[in-house]
């Protein structure tokens, strides 16, 4: 089995800006209505006035036990050995909607024609293209950046082999990333009463 | 750390086109079995009608197994046609889907078989009731004479017959199950969809509408005796009871479950979500149990042990069985992302 590749995302970074969802529609030409590859919620708590917000960044997990893969009748949804990126084959899906019930972080979307896509990690553009493309490889031997890291402008978002990932996350970030099975690092937010943690 | 907030997915990824095949697959594994209990039966006891029973309960339990397969199909948002290739596309057999497919292929081909040796050849031709024979018959050609000649060619005798019938009905158990397996493959996620709870849910949900439809149906085109009418009525009453009584304990595992399950209550007390539970249970559980105590009370010559009135119970039985998937369809909710 390869390097497995995953998302690094800090919440404190994070001005809640949207470049990253909206520079991944652009790379993979999806809907800008509908089609969310990765959103961008802003999560608060407390009640008025005593109100906090936090911007997130989410998109396709990856996850290291994919359950959206398990449930999928046509195994359209694959797993890669070779990266961990899971990419799904849109020639065979036949849009049973199974994968949304199983994904707990809402990561597949259906497009006008009812078959599902979602963010491959940028190894190809547009639905689908991820599906039997080569392993993923670094900026550095020639892979492109995927569009949402490009384009994060306080670098909250970050994208690599797990293992490159982890020396640049806190050893609690770490910790928390031992226990969940998805191929995403997330930094907590160090400070919960800050209404916008973000400091330029 | 404490959590900051709680981020709510995405939730309604299925239409009612997935509560109507999880309520027919139901429906018609009950009716199956409900076949198979009067053949069992009528095998043992000189009485008529079980054999009506038994006709009525293969030909609705095809009926509603190819409805249901069909609307199955129609919720599919992919092209159409990709989804009949599933004897060579549905191969991940980790996913109940693929699994409750070939479930549903091959109980379809029993059930298939069984209403036709029940209806044609030549133990038929005595007794020539039930739906499929009138409709063959219409279609004229001497495609009947065909189809007679055909059931008693094929029908099956001595062990094989009993092997038919054990597999049958556990196929028909087999496709009820998976209904709910279908669902709670995924209850990990979705409190709502309890792994433990909604297997027997179904199968007694199941059961209890394939009794109401076979009988309702039988008494109207066979005259059943009421004898008969009212043994099955007891049955479904004892079904329902224990229905009743998963469905509450369902209802108490979300109180005492997380987020999703606090919002899921708060679903099921409030707005759309409240009256479908106010009607599934009344309908599907206290009305029709309550008719009985009725008729049970009052003797067989009240007004309410008409066949009228006994029709309008099992009528309810059958739509609460309905509303019964609506709900857990479309109150389900799946598990925010905790932000810490």
């Amino acid at each position: 089995m390869g390097e497995q590749w995953g998302f690094y995302f800090d919440s404190d970074k994070c001005i809640g800006c949207h470049a990253c969802s909206v520079s991944c529609k652009q790379r993979h030409g999806r809907d800008p209505e509908q089609d969310e590859w990765r959103t961008v919620t802003n999560v608060t708590t407390g009640e008025f006035p005593d109100v906090s917000s936090l911007p997130v960044s989410m998109s396709c997990m990856h996850c290291s036990d994919a359950p959206c893969e398990k449930v999928c009748p046509c195994n359209s949804i694959q797993k890669r050995e070779e990266d961990g990126i899971v990419v799904v084959d849109r020639d065979s899906c036949i849009g049973c909607h199974y994968c949304g019930w199983a994904c707990p972080y809402g990561a597949p979307t259906y497009d006008d024609g009812g078959i599902m896509s979602k963010c491959n990690l940028c190894i190809g553009e547009g639905p689908g293209g991820g599906h039997e493309m080569p392993p993923r490889e670094e900026q550095e031997d020639g892979g492109a950046q995927p569009a949402c890291v490009d384009n994060c402008v306080g670098g909250a978002i970050q994208a690599g082999p797990v293992s490159e990932l982890k020396e640049q996350a806190t050893t609690e970030a770490v910790e928390r990333f031992e226990q969940e099975p998805a191929n995403v690092i997330v930094e907590a937010n160090r400070d919960d009463t800050t209404a916008f943690p973000y400091e330029a | 750390m404490a959590s900051f907030g709680l981020w709510w997915g995405g939730v309604g990824h299925w239409d009612v086109f997935v509560a109507i095949y999880l309520f027919l697959g139901g429906i018609s594994g009950g009716s199956f079995l409900v076949a198979s209990i009067a053949e069992w039966f009528g095998e043992r006891r000189q009485q008529a009608g079980y054999a009506h029973i038994s006709r009525w309960g293969w030909t609705l339990s095809f009926g509603t197994i190819v409805v249901g397969s069909w609307t199955l199909l129609a919720h599919l948002s992919g092209p159409f046609l990709r989804a009949f290739m599933f004897p060579v596309k549905f191969t991940n057999w980790t996913s109940w889907m693929a699994i409750g497919t070939w479930v549903v292929v091959t109980f379809s081909l029993v059930v298939m078989a069984r209403m036709i040796w029940a209806t044609f050849g030549t133990a038929a031709v005595d007794d020539p009731s039930g739906l499929p024979r009138h409709l063959v018959e219409r279609v004229g050609f001497g495609l009947t004479d065909l189809v007679d000649r055909g059931a008693d060619l094929t029908r099956p005798t001595g062990p094989l017959r009993r092997l038919v019938q054990v597999t049958g009905v556990g196929l028909a158990v087999m496709l009820v199950i998976y209904t709910a397996l279908l669902l709670s493959a995924v209850g990990w996620l979705v409190p709502l969809w309890n792994q433990t709870l909604l297997p027997p849910l179904f199968v007694a949900s199941g059961f209890s509408a394939g009794i109401a439809l076979v009988i309702a149906v039988t008494a109207w085109q066979n005259d059943l005796d009421g004898g008969l009418v009212h043994r099955f009525g007891l049955l479904d009453d004892a079904v329902i009871v224990v229905e009743g009584v998963v469905l509450a304990t369902l209802l108490y595992t979300l109180t005492t479950g997380g987020a999703a399950a606090a919002r899921t209550v708060d679903g099921l007390t409030s707005g759309s979500g409240l009256l479908l539970l106010v009607g599934m249970v009344s309908a599907g559980l206290l009305l029709p149990l309550a008719i009985s105590a009725a008729q049970e009370l009052l003797g067989s010559d009240s007004l309410l042990a008409s066949r009228q009135v006994t029709t309008a119970k099992f009528g309810l039985v059958i739509a609460g069985s309905f509303l019964l998937r609506v709900l857990l369809i479309f109150t389900a909710l799946q598990q925010p992302i905790i932000v810490t």
